[in-house]
């Protein structure tokens, strides 16, 4: 019998998640590349269309900018799914708890009072000159000190075979209803592979969201109302809040549904007055609140931010922890853990070099050709710079910005990500492919949640490394093995 | 409930019923010019078609088919085209899908990808007959799920009360444009069978004929086929039978402003009143009752817009 592995070719240097998974005797990947192997290409062809028109039909859309006009695209999907065995989730679950945790910290101090300045940690003009930095948190504390209750942390595995972080996304991640989504169709599509192995379920997702929500409301369980708030159907992230409200059974809200009176937010409603205790919100910081932020928006709210800050509303994730996001920041996290939790770092960063430091700016501009550069603030693989796919021309050109705005730039090494086998419509093919991993970690309620899974995400053009779907990436399915 | 879902659930009632009664219209008036008693006039036919579909569009040197069914069908610039109104739908439904059933916003989005995915280059008479078939099991089909998938709350009430609100409206508008082609084939002399004709078509847009036929076996009046359309409340098409419908909706929703009450006393008031017409042999006179019952609609619509859209 013919094997969907046979023409299956990985270069020495990189790390394959099906390859070296398949090293092990007892891997998951034996019996899952088995039944594969078993489905004709033919039968695989309906198949993977029939997850896509699955995605098409339910509308599982993002919308794509920078396009002469917005278009609506399924978020390419991949019937392979990636396998993380339990040892291994294990110790990437307790540490994005560990690094959440110490960057939540991290947060609180940097707003109140600043101890970490003192301590001479990190640097207070690093975080104070960061465009995320939010003066009007200075001094508040949110309910159960709790800043970043959703929090998204990117992972790669190096090539070494370890896993380093890439970036902490503590604003508003997106993702995870791709998690859920791709998950049930797999489950629709080839029912039988979930027979053969122990996946840990991802349907609890939205449960502990909603607990997480309530666990950080100022009234009793049983009076919250709890709403979403998005910048409505043309954000390319919407069908994830409407995905998101629905299974939470929340209300999905535009700024324009919400109004402030007497310092305390409601709906819009036909009927009698409902007044919102928390609001997970889905658009940036600067949007919220145009009496305190961007005075243009229209997105957000006129007032919220007074109503925040005097307790009678929620915000989630809170206002200002984009600071932590700022990849320069990142580079401190490890000093962070140690600082707060007295704990060694679980997982690795990937070594970052902080332009604004003189000594590394020194050694990126030398060492250049061989890094990535990345712009501090910008998410989605934006502005992101692979030198040694770079001509000399641009090189030059981007020494020259580094130079100009140092603050605005980090460089690290060049990481491989490491690769799994991935269907190639184009050459009906099982192919390698580069992937990452973004985990969900929920705070808010008693414990700690980490969603089993995750959103791993593939580069479909060869030999790319970046996997966002803002530049052409695609998903796959993430099993974490059972206990 | 938000005042803006309440607003797009209205109008995923409108626009699913346009939609509806555009599609039927265009394949009843079309295939009636193909076996009809006299020599067929398509410029005529056509003509009604756009008349129908609310469109000023102008051709020089007679009307192009092709031309017609871009206008009315396809033309995502008019807001009027059956694609445009699908589309509406659709946007109205995605902005509040969390407030409505999956099964009813895939429904919604099956049509609405049924219509982008359609070849507009490939059409042609030969597939209009397919084509209202097809929307017409999709409109069937999410009429059902809004039926079967949402609780009959005030959510289900504002999507019925559009959808009612817009089937009188269509109703009349077919009406008004039957009385419109009647008059033209009257002042230019044409047969009597022609004209007669006109009303079995206006049954046929409105699917009234074989239940007319079955009410009157053999007997074609006119005072009667209006009689039918306008007051026997046991024909869902019917103006009475969207009346009592819109009434019923309204008590139905559970929240009731400043100003309702008011309206609903007016609303019995006036509909009782339209209940009394009586001169259907003159045609002058049906057309002015014709626009006072739109006129009664569009205020009904403006009172339900300023008590909850606003």
């Amino acid at each position: 019998m013919s094997n969907i592995l046979d023409q299956y070719h990985v270069p020495d240097d990189i790390y394959d998640e099906v390859v070296k998974g398949m090293e092990s005797e007892d891997s998951y990947y034996h019996p899952l590349i088995k039944r594969l192997s078993q489905l004709p290409l033919d039968q695989f062809k309906i198949l993977n269309e029939s997850a896509k028109l699955s995605f098409l039909n339910q509308g599982v859309t993002y919308a794509l900018y920078k396009k002469e006009k917005s278009e609506e695209q399924i978020f390419p999907f991949d019937l392979f799914p990636r396998i993380i065995n339990h040892e291994e989730w294990d110790m990437l679950e307790k540490g994005v708890i560990q690094r959440n945790t110490a960057l939540n910290m991290f947060i609180h101090d940097v707003y109140n009072g600043g101890q970490v300045f003192k301590d001479n940690v990190i640097p207070e003009r690093l975080i104070k000159s960061s465009s995320h930095y939010c003066k009007a948190m200075e001094g508040f504390s949110p309910p159960k000190n709790i800043y970043c209750h959703i929090s998204g942390t990117d992972l790669i595995r190096h090539s070494d075979g370890n896993y380093y972080i890439l970036e902490d996304n503590l604003r508003s991640p997106s993702g995870v209803s791709y998690v859920l989504i791709n998950r049930i169709a797999m489950t629709r599509v080839i029912p039988n592979m979930f027979n053969d192995t122990p996946v840990e379920a991802v349907s609890d997702y939205t449960e502990e969201l909603l607990k997480c929500l309530w666990g950080v409301a100022n009234k009793p369980m049983g009076e919250i109302f709890c709403a979403l708030l998005t910048p409505g159907a043309y954000n390319s992230a919407y069908f994830e809040h409407t995905y998101l409200a629905q299974k939470m059974g929340i209300e999905l809200v535009e700024g324009r549904d919400l109004y402030v009176e007497n310092d305390k937010v409601y709906l819009k409603s036909i009927g009698e007055k409902i007044q919102v205790d928390v609001l997970y919100r889905r658009i940036d910081d600067g949007f919220l609140d145009p009496e305190v932020f961007k005075p243009d928006s229209m997105l957000g709210v006129p007032g919220l931010m007074r109503a925040y800050l005097k307790g009678n509303i929620t915000i989630i994730n809170a206002p200002g922890t984009g600071i932590s996001d700022d990849k320069a920041v990142c580079a401190y996290v490890p000093d962070l853990i140690k600082y707060y939790l007295d704990e060694d770092p679980i997982l690795m960063n990937v070594p970052t070099y902080i332009c604004e430091k003189p000594e590394d700016l020194q050694y990126v501009l030398d060492h250049m050709e061989e890094l990535v550069v990345k712009p501090v603030d910008l998410s989605g693989g934006y502005g992101v710079c692979i030198c040694d796919q770079m001509s000399k021309g641009e090189i030059a050109e981007l020494k020259e910005k580094v130079k100009a705005n140092p603050r605005e730039f980090i460089a690290q090494p060049k990481m491989l990500l490491s690769t799994h086998s991935t269907y190639i419509e184009e050459s009906e093919a099982f192919e390698p492919r580069h992937i990452d991993l973004r985990t969900f970690t929920l705070m808010g309620s008693d414990q700690p949640f980490v969603l089993k899974g995750g959103l791993t995400r593939t580069a479909l053009t060869k030999g790319s490394l970046i996997v966002n779907s803002s530049q052409g990436g695609g998903s796959k399915d993430t099993w974490v093995i059972k206990a | 409930m938000l005042s803006r879902v309440a607003d797009s659930l209205y109008w995923i009632g409108r626009n699913l019923e346009r939609a509806e009664h555009c599609s039927r219209f265009l394949k009843v008036q079309y295939f009636s010019t193909l076996d009809t008693p006299m020599i067929r006039n398509k410029d005529f036919t056509l003509r009604s078609i756009m008349f129908m579909a609310g469109t000023n569009f102008q051709s020089q040197g007679g009307i192009m088919e092709q031309e017609i069914w871009k206008n009315v069908i396809f033309d995502i610039n008019n807001p009027n085209s059956i694609f445009s109104v699908i589309k509406n739908a659709r946007e109205n439904a995605r902005s509040i899908r969390n407030s409505i059933s999956t099964e009813l916003w895939e429904s919604i989005n099956k049509l609405y990808l049924y219509c982008s995915n359609y070849e507009e280059q490939k059409f042609s008479a030969g597939k209009i007959y397919d084509f209202t078939e097809d929307m017409r099991t999709h409109i069937a089909m999410i009429k059902s799920t809004i039926q079967n998938t949402i609780l009959h709350d005030d959510c289900y009430h504002f999507i019925k009360l559009g959808l009612f609100v817009e089937r009188s409206i269509q109703v009349l508008r077919i009406v008004r444009g039957k009385i419109s082609d009647w008059s033209i084939l009257s002042e230019n002399g044409m047969n009597k069978a022609l004209i007669s004709y006109q009303w079995t078509i206006l049954l046929k847009s409105i699917e009234g004929f074989d239940i007319y036929n079955k009410l009157h076996p053999g007997k074609k009046s006119i005072e009667n086929i209006f009689r039918m359309i306008f007051m026997n409340d046991l024909f869902p098409r019917s103006m009475a039978y969207s009346l009592n419908n819109i009434r019923m909706g309204l008590r139905k929703i559970s929240v009731r402003p400043q100003g309702y009450d008011a309206m609903i006393e007016s609303f019995d008031k006036k509909t009782l009143s339209m209940q009394s017409f009586d001169d259907f042999d003159d045609e002058d006179k049906v057309l002015e009752y014709v626009h006072q019952v739109i006129e009664r609609i569009s205020k009904i619509h403006n009172d339900i817009a300023n008590m909850y859209f606003n």
